[in-house]
């Protein structure tokens, strides 16, 4: 019993001292100062259809005096079109057997929006 | 059967999750984000050693707390018992313990892992050392404990997937995970104890 319990703690102490040593040297280096950044938020930008919100104000604007009542109406729409999106990219979400880990899930993210992306571009052209 | 379901079920699919890394690739997402330190030949070690050591810890947990193994056996119990405490021991304990100084996020979440090595270090030898004495109560109590924490690894993946599909972001979803898992682990083991513990002295009543 004694024996395991030396053991085990020299075990632990060695690994203690060791992952420190190992720490202050790796600490100083910059690859492992950038190892865990995240660049998750461009691929969130892409995904919200902004630009349209922009060109209905000014299109709407220039042919009428009664914008007020006109303006708010493709404005509302656009809104409506970022929700379903942000929806659609919520319902994408789907849990798979691999997400069971301790990896990052956000590249998956980033790769159903990209999808998502894609497939909108076709539709359009 | 409500509580084991869930347990023994996402416990075989951490199991089942660990096995592809055995394949030595490193495509995979955990690897590759710390691409800069598997390139070290000791951390490299360490995390194999670790993942083997903890898909064992709670495939053999999973026969411990069983009463019908139990009673039916009692070798089993010590045969894979005796694996258990090995292997925290000497391989899981120490990995977890040497990798935590590399893990991600704050000086914080990298203290918290510190302290679920030597707490898991430290519950499995009282567990042990109980036994030897005879003390099945205690050695219940301890074992409990040290499971609660062999376990946070199942719990803190459960709360990162059920986050996600909240849609936090990753290292908010990774750190908050994190301390819930351990926390709530420590807590929902002292309130079983606390309630076994209540039945134990109410025996003792006239």
């Amino acid at each position: 019993m004694k024996t395991m319990m030396y053991i085990g703690a020299a075990l632990m102490v060695g690994a203690s001292i060791y992952g420190y040593a190992n720490y202050e040297k790796a600490r100083k280096k910059k690859e492992f100062s950038e190892m865990y950044k995240e660049p998750a938020p461009v691929a969130r930008m892409v995904s919200q259809p902004e630009a349209p919100v922009v060109e209905e104000k000014a299109d709407v604007s220039k042919t009428s005096k009664t914008a007020a009542t006109k303006v708010d109406l493709p404005v509302k729409k656009s809104t409506a079109a970022k929700t379903t999106t942000e929806r659609k990219i919520a319902k994408k979400r789907k849990i798979r057997r691999e997400f069971f880990s301790r990896g990052g899930l956000d590249d998956r993210f980033i790769e159903v929006a990209d999808s998502m992306v894609k497939k909108k571009t076709v539709k359009e052209l | 059967m409500l509580f084991w379901a869930p347990v023994v079920g996402f416990s075989l699919l951490l199991i089942y999750n660990t096995i592809p890394y055995f394949s030595f690739e490193k495509d995979f997402r955990f690897i590759s984000e710390r691409s800069f330190l598997f390139e070290s030949l000791f951390y490299n070690l360490s995390f194999y050693v670790h993942i083997a050591a903890g898909a064992i810890c709670i495939g053999a947990a999973l026969i411990q707390f069983s009463r019908y193994i139990l009673k039916k056996s009692k070798a089993i119990h010590r045969i894979s018992g005796k694996l258990y405490v090995f292997v925290v021991l000497f391989l899981g304990a120490p990995t977890g313990l040497f990798m935590s100084f590399f893990a991600k996020g704050s000086f914080w979440e990298r203290a918290l892992f510190m302290f679920m090595a030597c707490w898991w270090f430290v519950t499995t030898l009282y567990g042990l050392s109980t036994i030897r004495k005879k003390n099945i109560i205690a050695h219940k109590i301890w074992m409990m404990r040290s499971y609660a924490m062999a376990m946070t690894a199942v719990t803190f993946r459960v709360y990162h997937l059920l986050f996600y599909m909240l849609g936090w972001g990753h290292l908010q979803n990774y750190e908050i995970s994190l301390w819930i898992s351990v926390i709530g682990n420590m807590l929902f083991a002292e309130w079983i104890v606390w309630k076994q513990s209540r039945h134990y002295l109410k025996s003792f009543a006239v």
